[in-house]
């Protein structure tokens, strides 16, 4: 136990950390809604009270909507786009930190040049699959964040998306909320090929920079030209200038949580999995030359 | 067992730091590498050793080439240039850790290992706070602690002291003795002309004489 918790640890904080955001930010959400149907409900006491005697004809049709059709009840996309676009809106920013903070493992072993121990103990491919392991060991975390978060939203709301239709509160159209199993799986798929996405990004970085604060900056930074290149580069110039299309909402490497509108589920994962076959591309090509790799580890401090 | 380096040529991008070396190294003998700095003898021992591969040229153990990427050098270990380990663990923790990746020897071993290289007293020091001689010192426990069949040491007696250099000289002997093959490379000639079978002079990554 007292092992596994000294390997753990951290992201077991992370991950409670988390947790506890995600309940925080979803009873926040909940007691507003209670706030809002109570609101309305002494409305209605009042319009059941008042509305014969009233002469506001515009007060006496608002009664009278609201007598005639029942309050649909609070629907799972409402409470999850209400989370992702305002109160936990920063789990889209923090996404890239919750999945490569756990791996700094990977850069102390870079840093502490093990390779030139464990080379002439164990091959080259050994090493690579130890070192890949931990590296990827909490490649998990994001969709196991992303599973919280569509857990607390199913609890409190129903799957009935009538709420979702009639008051136009969900960021996802119809045609995604009528099937909350895709859309869920989808949703968790996005999130995973995010994570190795993410992961690959710093693994990249971290070929040159075995300094986890440097290689951290600069993940950051290559995260960040990378979005600037699609929403400057290619929606911009290519997709709205050229073809006249919002090819930009394909492209949401920076709000993995919001899985845009715009765009069929399998558009979205298309790009997410291209997006990781490029990143593993570059990873492969950064790793695969074992001379080159020992001499970087010699020479970084 | 035989080691055996054929027509050994090595570049780093258009500069040759070797060229065409050809040695051959024997069970049961010390071989020293001397020569000034930058005249190739690291790069040639780190090529010995597995950590650099040829430009041009084989290095064959008992006549059998080995493709690095799937395969190790057989009982080969090496001390080369500044000792490096995981800071936030102990010493002895540090050689847990690579035995651990063969499996070859327990804590039985590894103390033995301390001991040739007076760090026992020091083996729960945390790295991190360990002196230059004690890394040195550490260095050295990685290579002798699984009695490896062949020994590369780079400069081994930096920053040792005088004790400490007597314990390790006496134990390269006692090793040499038992069929081992020690490559030693040294920029001061004092250091291991009593001891080796064969030194090899180096210059501008050439064998330009040796006795």
């Amino acid at each position: 136990m007292k092992t596994f918790l000294k390997k753990h640890g951290f992201v077991l904080i992370l991950f409670f950390i988390l947790t506890w955001a995600i309940y925080n930010g979803s009873q926040i959400f909940v007691k507003q809604m209670d706030r809002n149907e109570k609101k309305t409900a002494q409305i209605l006491a009042d319009c059941k009270k008042n509305m014969s005697e009233s002469e506001d004809l515009n007060y006496k049709k608002m009664c009278e909507n609201l007598i005639n059709n029942n309050l649909p009840d609070l629907d799972f996309f409402t409470m999850l786009t209400n989370l992702v676009v305002f109160e936990l809106r920063y789990l889209n920013f923090i996404a890239l930190f919750i999945v490569v903070l756990p791996s700094m493992k990977v850069a102390k072993l870079l840093k502490s040049k093990y390779i030139l121990h464990s080379a002439t103990r164990e091959s080259y491919c050994s090493f690579l699959i130890t070192f890949f392991k931990k590296a990827y060991q909490y490649v998990f975390i994001l969709p196991c964040v992303g599973g919280i978060l569509l857990f607390f939203c199913a609890i409190h709301t129903t799957f009935d998306p009538t709420y979702a239709l009639q008051y136009q509160s969900s960021i996802w159209e119809a045609s995604r909320i009528l099937h909350p199993v895709f859309f869920i799986l989808g949703y968790l798929l996005n999130l995973f090929l995010y994570s190795i996405f993410y992961l690959n990004l710093f693994l990249i970085v971290l070929r040159k920079k075995h300094n986890l604060i440097v290689a951290l900056l600069l993940t950051v930074l290559l995260f960040l030209g990378i979005e600037l290149f699609f929403e400057v580069g290619l929606n911009t110039f290519i997709g709205q200038m050229l073809f006249k299309s919002e090819i930009g909402y394909l492209f949401n490497i920076m709000s993995p949580f919001t899985f845009s509108n715009q765009f069929h589920v399998s558009a979205l994962l298309s790009f997410s999995l291209f997006m990781v076959l490029l990143s593993s591309y570059f990873v492969y090509k950064m790793y695969h030359h074992r001379e080159k790799f020992i001499m970087d580890c010699e020479k970084n401090n | 067992m035989k080691i055996e380096l054929k027509n050994i040529e090595k570049s780093f991008k258009k500069e040759k730091v070797l060229k065409e070396v050809n040695l051959t190294f024997h069970s049961g003998n010390l071989y020293a590498f001397i020569g000034p700095n930058g005249s190739g003898k690291t790069v040639l021992l780190k090529l010995i050793c597995g950590l650099y591969v040829p430009s041009k040229g084989q290095v064959l153990y008992d006549d059998k080439e080995y493709n690095l990427m799937t395969q190790i050098f057989p009982n080969v270990r090496a001390l080369i240039e500044k000792p490096c380990f995981f800071p936030n663990l102990t010493g002895f923790e540090n050689l847990q850790l690579l035995a651990k990746l063969q499996n070859k020897i327990g804590s039985k071993e590894i103390l033995k290992a301390l001991e040739i290289v007076n760090l026992i007293e020091e083996k729960d020091k945390k790295f991190a706070h360990y002196s230059l001689g004690m890394k040195q010192k550490l260095g050295l426990a990685q290579v002798f602690m699984e009695s490896p069949q062949v020994m590369v040491l780079d400069e081994p007696f930096n920053g040792l002291d005088d004790e400490s250099v007597k314990k390790v000289l006496q134990y390269l002997i006692e090793e040499k003795e038992n069929g081992k093959i020690i490559l030693v490379s040294s920029h001061i000639v004092n250091d291991l002309e009593a001891l080796a079978e064969k030194i090899y002079y180096f210059k501008e990554g050439q064998v330009i004489e040796q006795s």
